[in-house]
């Protein structure tokens, strides 16, 4: 067969090679359902394929840190749980840390033990949530109904201590603002048992169902060296298979009295990071089983000043939040309140790396990336 | 699966775990079977408005007011973060029991409203308010069409009351702060200035209250009459490296102020000593309640009101 | 009591009665859209371990659908400016149509058939896709990007699904040798409950069915929470209700309906021994509801695909296993089995 001429061949291809295509440009959110709030990215088209996408912060900016500056560390414990609203407890801790160590107060064990309760208690809480809204963002509506059922149990545990759901606003410099009433770990136990019966079930409907590996696995693959170059933390840099968990890697707390694995991804995909959330329950789960086998009596109060003035200096304290690294930079000039207070938040550094990732996909990956940074807006924008 | 060269951190090297897949084909299967389960199964529901959770007795649903018991002392409104808490009051005079004593100056409170709009439920008002006047109740069903309708009046946060709760027992293992043994106070007035910052040597035990007040607000108009006894006690504050709480400032300061113009040295001395034996009783009474059984809390007030009889024994009228 | 049946019989071979019968075929489908969606509520809530509505109507909220129809009436009917109104307006009557013609050709029972066309089973797939056009439409006069996207996809899940779904019922014409609903069915007699020689064209149908009605795993033209209902984004109110939820309702019975007169035997009892007219009707709506119910339950349990992978599923898996199903049935053909 004579070889056909270049030109007749592309005459007859016309249009697949040669049509002019327009980009355009999509504003997904600040309102859009898979953002989570109000997170905007900007995306640019190309069909359904994204050029370029470009998040948007800001939209919910309180200005914690300024607030911080003119409030005392009663109020900031208060303030601190809104900031990531899904780990009220987890964003606490530090600071009362912060100033514990600035002030060399010293904590009763009793107390320690109590704050890793709740703060894998709250841990659990929180990748509950996300395991519910990354199966909804894809389409799968079922999990988070399942999610809350087992958030409810623990919620309510949470609840019979601090009295609120969500902004708890019980740990204090020092300790924690109150004990625990009796049946606490009766309460805790049961939530803990209930949910490590219930694991298997997501871990079916969502990780071993086919629909979902297809839209999970080998997408948007975030390189350990580039998460690393962003200060990506959390599960999602543990999901690149990066095993750094500041509660083993810089125990505070008494974290490291407890028995606990590290879960870490393979291939760093949407699918890992998931994994790796659904592992952490357990791994939480094993935690709390622990600390409430090894609860001491005791008083949940350290020897605290009536008036809590911090003396001259400054400090960074750190601590893993369910979404990642979290810190704090405080400065005290001598006063009752931080002269200044610098955080680093998670979510704001786990998102930041997202454009990396949005390139080249389509519009349907980009809801599962995002649902797989798994961030709280309040904890961007602060 | 390959595995991602990992970064070298310094830091201990974790377990890394096997990523465990399903074998292809069943997962839709399992999927099915597991939401028939449920299907099958009684489902979790509260029917809300025929069914209601019970709610812990700590839970922040709104907050109460017991009247009796406010001083108008205005702690609550100043450490409110929002700023939602609205007091007026004013001062009356008591006539005097007996002829040619001053008359007696108290607050009235006039209005005592919460802005449930702007109110952020940190409860810190509830937990500074020295005379028990705000509790928190699990209410929650007060939502309104109108936003101005949410600044509940002190009929409304009256009427809260009758909602609240008794305290939830504590854990058995609970045991409260424990008290720090009283420093000597034999030590003479020295009348070197503070150079405390902020740490107040008093009588211990204050600090075990159910509401643990660490962190104490700043109370402009307390604050003088604190250095006044700081200076007293200047000696102590030094050892004292930690002081473990005190009386609130309003329950004891107007006190001195009250009685005399005149707070000579030995006579500061001769309260010392019997603040040291009211505090003594405090703990009798504190630990024949527990040794009764009951509720940490209950002891404490019971300490407490013990406490402040005793002082007003020993300090004569006016007290 | 044989006089009593004997009069039914006459009755049912009445003219009049036959007239009245296909009518309230018609009538029937409007209620029937509320109740499916009431029951699509309802088991989507037990499956999520929740109980769904409880309240409207009383007993475990049965006139749930119908308040919300209700509700939607009321509703302020927003036409964004920058709309183009006419076409805006006309997409609740194309969708809603598209989808309700289908049911004039299916037979409830061998008389409960509004119009037993000798194309019958072409013209039903013919007319179920007329809605397509109308979300086609939809989304470009809503000028909105969320909504050409949805209309895009639609579109391309259209062209995907389509062939699979014509070839697997062109395996069952092969079997019955005609195109005529009532011929299919009668045709399924040996077979009774199930159509087993079509089990892989039931497969394919129902998979191809799933993405024609836009439901989830298959749901990528109205996936909330990427394109936001695509097309219908800036619908609201009467329209809303109508173009989507009226529409898609519809055309799942319809679908169903289809797949039941062409692999569950329609009308057939499930047991020989059942065989008796005035009950056809009734086995007809239990093997309908039956695939309902499965498809309900599919639709709670998985997350949704992506659309090029449907389109890769369809072109690559569906459309050579309908062909090489078309190829076994023509064999089979050959054999006295069928």
């Amino acid at each position: 067969m004579a070889k056909i001429p270049d030109e007749l061949t592309k005459a007859r291809v016309t249009g697949a090679g040669t049509l002019r295509t327009e980009e355009m440009i999509l504003n997904v959110g600040p309102q859009h359902p898979a953002t989570h709030g109000v997170l905007r990215v900007i995306v640019t088209l190309d069909g359904e394929r994204i050029v370029e996408g470009e998040p948007v912060i800001g939209y919910m900016h309180r200005g914690h840190e300024k607030l911080l500056e003119q409030r005392d560390f009663r109020q900031i414990t208060n303030l601190l749980s809104r900031m990531d609203w899904l780990s009220g407890i987890n964003n606490e801790i530090p600071a009362s840390i912060a100033v514990e160590k600035l002030m060399e107060l010293e904590v009763p064990p009793r107390a320690q033990y109590l704050r890793v309760i709740l703060a894998e208690i709250n841990r659990i809480l929180n990748h509950l949530m996300f395991t519910g809204s990354f199966g909804l963002e894809l389409g799968a509506s079922t999990p988070v109904m399942y999610a809350f059922r087992e958030r409810e149990l623990l919620q309510e545990a949470m609840e019979m201590v601090t009295g609120g759901r969500m902004h708890f606003g019980f740990i204090r410099p020092g300790g924690l603002k109150e004990d625990v009433p009796k049946g606490f770990a009766e309460r805790v136990l049961k939530g803990i048992r209930q949910l490590i019966k219930y694991i298997p079930d997501y871990e079916n409907l969502l990780l071993g169902n086919e629909i979902f590996k297809q839209r999970t696995v080998d997408v948007g693959i975030l390189d350990p060296e580039l998460a690393l170059e962003y200060g990506v933390s959390g599960p999602i840099l543990r999901g690149s298979g990066v095993p750094y968990d500041v509660r083993r890697t810089d125990p505070y707390l008494i974290y490291d009295e407890f028995d606990f694995d590290i879960p870490v991804g393979a291939k760093g995909d949407a699918f890992d990071r998931f994994w790796v959330l659904i592992q952490e329950m357990r791994e939480s789960a094993r935690i709390i089983e622990q600390a409430l086998e090894g609860l001491p009596p005791g008083s949940h109060l350290g020897q605290v000043p009536k008036r809590l003035t911090l003396p001259e200096g400054e400090i960074y304290s750190r601590a893993e939040n369910p979404l990642g690294e979290l810190g704090y930079y405080l400065i005290s000039n001598g006063d009752a309140k931080p002269y200044r207070m610098k955080i680093r938040t998670p979510s704001f550094s786990n998102v930041s790396v997202a454009p990396h990732l949005l390139k080249g996909i389509y519009v349907p990956d980009m809801i599962a990336i995002l649902g797989s940074m798994f961030f709280v807006v309040g904890d961007i924008d602060r | 699966m390959a595995k991602t060269e990992i970064v070298k951190l310094d830091i201990d090297q974790t377990p890394l775990r096997e990523i465990k897949k399903t074998t292809l084909g069943t997962g839709l299967l399992k999927g099915l079977q597991i939401t028939m389960r449920h299907l099958l199964s009684r489902s979790v529901t509260v029917q809300y408005p025929d069914e209601k959770d019970v709610l812990p007795a700590r839970s922040r649903g709104v907050i109460a007011l017991k009247e009796e018991n406010c001083t108008v002392c205005m702690l609550c409104a100043k450490e409110c973060p929002d700023w939602c808490i609205y007091i007026d009051g004013h001062k009356e005079f008591r006539q005097p029991a007996q002829e040619g004593k001053r008359a007696k100056k108290y607050n009235v409170l006039d209005r005592f409203a919460i802005d449930y709009a702007l109110c952020m439920y940190c409860g810190i008002c509830v937990e500074v308010c020295p005379y028990d006047a705000l509790f928190w109740t699990p209410e929650y069903e007060y939502a309104e069409h109108d936003i101005t309708h949410l600044t509940h009046e002190m009929d409304r946060l009256s009427d809260w009351m009758y909602t609240v709760l008794p305290p939830d027992e504590l854990d058995p293992a609970a045991t409260g702060p424990e008290f720090k043994t009283l420093p000597q106070r034999t030590a003479p007035a020295v009348a070197t200035p503070p150079a405390s910052d902020g740490e107040q040597p008093t009588p211990a035990g204050e600090v075990a209250a159910p509401k643990t007040d660490q962190g104490e607000p700043t109370d402009p108009a307390a604050v003088p009459e604190q250095e006044a006894k700081v200076t007293e006690e200047a000696a102590e504050a030094i050892d004292t490296d930690v002081a473990t709480g005190e009386a609130a400032p309003q329950e004891e300061a107007p006190q001195p102020k009250e009685e005399a113009p005149t707070p000579s040295e030995p006579q500061a001395e001769a309260t010392a000593v019997s603040e040291e034996e009211a505090e003594e009783i405090g703990r009798k009474v504190y630990e024949e309640e527990i040794g009764k059984g009951s509720d940490p809390r209950v002891a404490e007030g019971r300490r407490k009101a013990a406490v402040l009889r005793a002082r007003k024994g020993t300090r004569g009228p006016g007290g | 009591m044989p006089d009593l049946l004997q009069l039914l019989e006459t009755l049912l071979a009445n003219p009049w009665v036959i007239l009245g019968i296909k009518l309230s075929v018609l009538l029937i489908l409007l209620p029937a859209t509320l109740v499916v969606g009431y029951v699509e509520l309802k088991v989507m809530a037990h499956i999520q371990h929740r109980l769904g509505p409880m309240y409207p109507g009383g007993f475990h909220g049965w006139a749930q659908t119908l308040a919300d129809g209700i509700k939607f009436i009321q509703k302020e009917d927003i036409i964004p400016r920058a709309a183009d109104r006419m076409v805006f307006a006309a997409v609740p009557f194309l969708t809603m149509m598209g989808a309700a013609l289908a049911f004039v050709v299916i037979p409830v029972g061998p008389q409960w058939i509004i119009e037993d066309l000798e194309v019958g089973i072409f013209y039903a797939l013919a007319v179920s896709s007329i809605g397509v056009i109308g979300v086609l439409m939809a989304g470009w006069a809503s000028a909105n990007k969320y909504s050409l996207v949805g209309a895009l996809r639609m579109a391309g899940q259209l062209i995907a699904y389509e062939l699979p779904l014509v070839l697997a019922a062109a395996a069952v014409v092969m079997q019955a040798g005609s195109m005529s609903m009532v011929d299919i069915v009668e045709s399924q007699r040996p077979f009774w409950l199930f159509n087993w020689p079509q089990g892989l064209s039931f497969v394919i149908f129902m998979v191809a069915a799933t993405a024609e009605v836009v439901r989830p795993p298959f749901d990528m033209p109205i996936a909330e929470a990427e394109i936001i209902t695509g097309a219908f984004t800036e619908y609201s109110g009467m329209r809303f209700a109508f173009g989507l939820f009226a529409a898609e309702y519809i055309a799942f019975i319809a679908l169903s309906a289809l797949a039941t007169t062409l692999f569950l035997g329609g009308y057939l009892p499930p047991i020989p021994a059942l065989d008796w007219e005035p009950l056809r009707p009734l086995w007809f709506l239990l093997k309908t509801s039956s695939i309902l119910f499965v498809l309900m339950w599919v639709r709670w349990t998985y997350p949704r695909l992506r659309e090029d992978q449907l389109q890769r599923f369809a072109w690559k898996v569906l459309v050579p296993l309908s062909l090489a199903n078309i190829f076994f049935v023509g064999a089979l053909k050959l054999t006295p089995i069928i």
